[in-house]
Parts: structure tokens; sequence; C-alpha cells
């Protein structure tokens, strides 16, 4: 289990986890960030079973905006809906990027960026790709006063998580 | 862990959760693969059975030997393919071409869900890793995933543990809700 501690604290901070172990690290940064105005990128599951997930224990979520990578995708509804900006599909990153800027712009004052998880953008994208996507909108982030978390799983990206993190202030490994 | 835990465990699991994978043995699978059947079928109204691996006939005598209600079932064939006779389709199969065809597979799941199916069951995953590149068949599952769970519904994925390679499994396992490993 990732110590979790450093997050309110970090610019940005990326953190390894296994696979089967992610989402509880997920509820758990969303834990410590509770209360906290949160962009939040949904690229495993569409936002509002997040969203659901949330709300079954107890979570406040008025803070929280999504960026949903993964509705539309699969063919769910996409209209315009109150805190959640639709991305097309996981490889439309330039989307993404733009949708990362309005949002976090918009928000007032201090905000975290969490992205689940960076192994989606790798399985769709190269990850060369990913790695320029990372490194932009480190930078976005930073101009906008918002601290990033990354969440990516150990395995198959041991090489491309080594490259990654020389743009994270922080990387946390999970035990 | 003993067969009835084993069960158990499965039934608690398909029972409680939106979207399971289930990882079985080649040995055990023709075994276990019907008792999944079996605790799918009691919970679930209508379900669509997607075969990579067995052509509707098999699948037919195999529900009739083990008393499974055929009535439940919308099959995807992705085996039988174009060597299908006119004869040998029912109304609740449909026929896709090849394995390899997962955007025919994909078109034809949507439409099951878009007729309200309760369940899709994937019989088996790893069987389309064969025809495809492991990722192809990972955004496959992903985008599948998502399309079951945007319609309400529920998901079995079957994946026989000797075919898939640990990083694939771990991919796989970061989209569903739970995994089981027999």
């Amino acid at each position: 289990m990732i110590e979790l501690k450093d997050i309110k604290n970090c610019e940005s901070i990326l953190l390894v986890e296994e696979a089967k172990s992610l989402q509880l690290t997920i509820n758990n940064v969303l834990n410590v960030l509770q209360s906290k105005p949160v962009v939040y990128i949904s690229l495993i599951k569409p936002y509002n079973f997040v969203l659901q997930d949330l709300k079954k224990n107890k979570k406040e979520t008025d803070k929280i905006f999504f960026i949903d990578c993964i509705t539309e995708l699969a063919g769910g509804d996409v209209n315009r809906q109150e805190n959640v900006l639709f991305i097309r599909e996981p490889t439309d990153l330039t989307g993404l990027k733009i949708a990362i800027d309005q949002s976090s712009e918009s928000i007032p004052g201090e905000k975290w960026v969490i992205l689940d998880a960076l192994r989606v953008l790798t399985i769709y994208n190269k990850e060369d790709t990913v790695l320029r996507f990372v490194q932009s909108v480190l930078g976005m982030t930073s101009s906008h006063n918002a601290k990033i978390v990354v969440l990516a799983t150990k395995g198959k990206d041991e090489s491309f998580i080594k490259k990654a993190s020389q743009f994270f202030e922080k990387v946390v490994e999970g035990e | 862990m003993s067969e009835e835990k084993i069960s158990s465990e499965i039934e608690k699991q398909l029972k409680e959760k939106d979207i399971v994978m289930i990882i079985l043995p080649k040995v055990k699978y023709s075994e276990k693969i019907i008792d999944v059947l079996k605790i799918v079928a009691e919970y679930n109204k209508s379900i669509c059975y997607v075969s990579a691996n067995k052509p509707e006939k098999t699948l037919v005598n195999l529900f009739d030997v083990n008393n499974i209600d055929l009535k439940k079932f919308l099959i995807i064939d992705c085996v039988t393919g174009s060597v299908a006779k006119k004869e040998e389709k029912n109304m609740a199969t449909v026929f896709i071409s090849s394995p390899r065809n997962l955007t025919g597979l994909s078109i034809a799941v949507t439409e099951a869900l878009d007729l309200g199916i309760g369940n899709v069951f994937v019989d088996a995953l790893s069987t389309f890793m064969v025809y495809e590149k492991g990722l192809v068949v990972i955004r496959f599952a992903h985008s599948l995933i998502s399309k079951i769970r945007a319609s309400s519904s529920k998901g079995v994925f079957i994946v026989l543990k000797d075919d898939v390679s640990s990083v694939l499994l771990d991919d796989l396992s970061m989209f569903v809700d739970e995994v089981v490993e027999i």
C-alpha cells in the first residue's frame, strides 16, 4: 500500500502500484484530497461509475470536476452535463490536454489534477507520444497553480515509467 | 481452496460485482466453465454468450447435457464463421466471420446490449490473443467492458491462465471489478 502523506505537498507525484491494488489507491488518494478542488481524468471507467463509487462510500463529490475519456468510446450518454467534459477516446491527447488546461484554469486557487491511469494511455498511444503529453501536462498544471497526481501500474511499463519519472517531483512505489 | 469454497467464491463475486474476470487453468477449464455458466444462468434473465472457442452446435449440446436453460442465451459464435449453414442458424445465434473480426463482434455485442441483455459472458478472452496482438485485445476488452458498464449490464470474462502473459492479466485486472483465480 502506498503512503500518501506527500500528496498535498508535492507539485507533482507519480504513484506506481500493482494493477490489482490500483482502485484502492485511487480511493485513498481521493480520501486524502477530500473537500479539495480536484480535476479527475477518468481513463479506466466511465466517470459516472467513479462518481457512483464515491457516493456509495459517502464521499463528498461537489468539488470534483471530471474529464471522461471512456463514455463516448463506449457509446454512452455524452450530452452536456455539469462537472464533466467528455473526450472522444484515450487517443485524443490534444483534446485531453485542452480539457485539462480549461478545467484547471477555471478553478480558482489551489487544486489537484488526478490521472487514472497512465497505463491506459500507453495501451492506446505510442510511448513517446505519451511521454511528450505527460511533460506538457506537467508544465501546464504548474502554470495554473495545480498539483498533479498520476497513477501508474507496475509491470509492462517499467522502462516507460523510468523515463516518465524524471518529470515528477516525487515517485512513490507500492510494495 | 476446496471445490465447494471456489464455487461459493465465484457465486459471491458474480452476484456482487458488475465485471468479473475468472482465470481458469487449462486442465480444469471444461469442468469449471459449466459450473460458472450454471451460476450465471441462475442469476441472470438474459445472457449474451460470446464463444471464441466452441461452435454453436457444441454449445447447444453442452447446455442440453448440463440442464442449462438455452432460452436465456443469445449466442455470438465466432468459430463457425462463414461455413455456417442456413439450417444450423437459429433465432438466438449471431455468427461472426472469425475471432479476428473484433469490430463485427463489438457491433454484435452492442446490439445485444441495446436489446437489454443483462449479462455478457466472454469465453474466452484469451482465445482472441491467438488471432490478434495482446494490446489490440486489451483495447477491445476495455471498450467492451465500458460498453457493458454504460448499459448497466454485467460481464463475465473467462481467461485461460496459460494463454495470457502476466502483463496482459495485469492490464485486464485494472479494468474489471474483481478477479477470481482458480
